[in-house]
């Protein structure tokens, strides 16, 4: 495979990355607010997703594959509320461990990345629109 | 007649060579920004593979890790990053982007002079 078309590959498996990212994002920032419906039983548990550099035997390129989803286990905020089905005998509800903040971060860091990837996938073919105007009648 | 033998088309072929390979290596990079562990990666200068005394990952078969020469061209050595000490430098998206835009220009005044020079060529063959 040539290095151009080896360009474009690597930046295709960065978009499905952080598309990847992205989708986890959101399952993050929808479930903010996701509480146990058995009392004292846990909330929604934050995702995240960690990257690999894997070399694509097919094709002799070295592609990013997203890991498996892993939990975040961090502590859960709780909140005084009796009156809430979760709540617990001390009358304390476990909130999910999403940081609204840190998604939102987490998300425009993966809009950037999605867009420096597209640009990358933008110059290659510049590229060879540039070689191939090399045959153009001038 | 063989474009190669002229020795402006050959340079001006090898030089995209290189730009190839380096615009291979700078989405590699930019793909893998938020890959842990990972190091960013360039290619030798041009000077460098001119001088053919490249030093570092030598691509000479499709399936190296540097990756991306084609057959019969000659190969690119790539190198990982490194800072003024020399250890490995971080990935960031500035230099990335900076690396792409030089590239970018590169590649643009190389297909631009082998344009006019191929247009010479047709002047003195064609006479007009």
């Amino acid at each position: 495979m040539d290095a151009l078309s080896a360009a474009m590959r690597i930046a295709g498996s960065g978009l499905e990355a952080q598309s990847a990212r992205l989708r986890v994002v959101s399952e993050n920032m929808a479930n903010a607010t996701s509480t146990s419906s058995v009392a004292g039983g846990d909330p929604y548990q934050r995702k995240t997703i960690s990257f690999s550099a894997e070399l694509d035997r097919a094709s002799g390129v070295e592609l990013v594959r997203s890991n498996a989803i892993a939990r975040d286990t961090s502590a859960y905020p709780t909140e005084f509320d009796p009156s809430h089905q979760a709540a617990d005998e001390t009358g304390l509800v476990k909130l999910p461990n999403v940081n609204m903040l840190i998604e939102m971060a987490d998300m425009r860091e993966a809009n950037r990345s999605y867009e420096a990837n597209l640009q990358m996938i933008r110059q290659v073919r510049d590229i060879v629109s540039m070689t191939i105007d090399l045959m153009r009648q001038s | 007649m063989e474009m190669e033998k002229v020795s402006l088309f050959k340079l001006a072929s090898q030089q995209a060579n290189w730009m190839e390979v380096r615009q291979h290596m700078v989405a590699r990079n930019v793909a893998n920004m938020n890959t842990n562990g990972y190091t960013p990666v360039d290619v030798v200068p041009f000077k460098q593979v001119l001088s053919q005394r490249a030093f570092g990952l030598s691509t000479t078969d499709q399936k190296h890790m540097g990756g991306g020469v084609t057959e019969g061209s000659s190969p690119v050595a790539v190198e990982v990053k490194t800072d003024e000490q020399g250890r490995a430098k971080k990935a960031t998206l500035q230099d990335e982007l900076i690396t792409a835009g030089e590239v970018r220009r590169g590649y643009e005044l190389n297909t631009a002079i082998t344009k006019s020079f191929h247009r010479m060529i047709l002047m003195t063959t064609r006479g007009a």
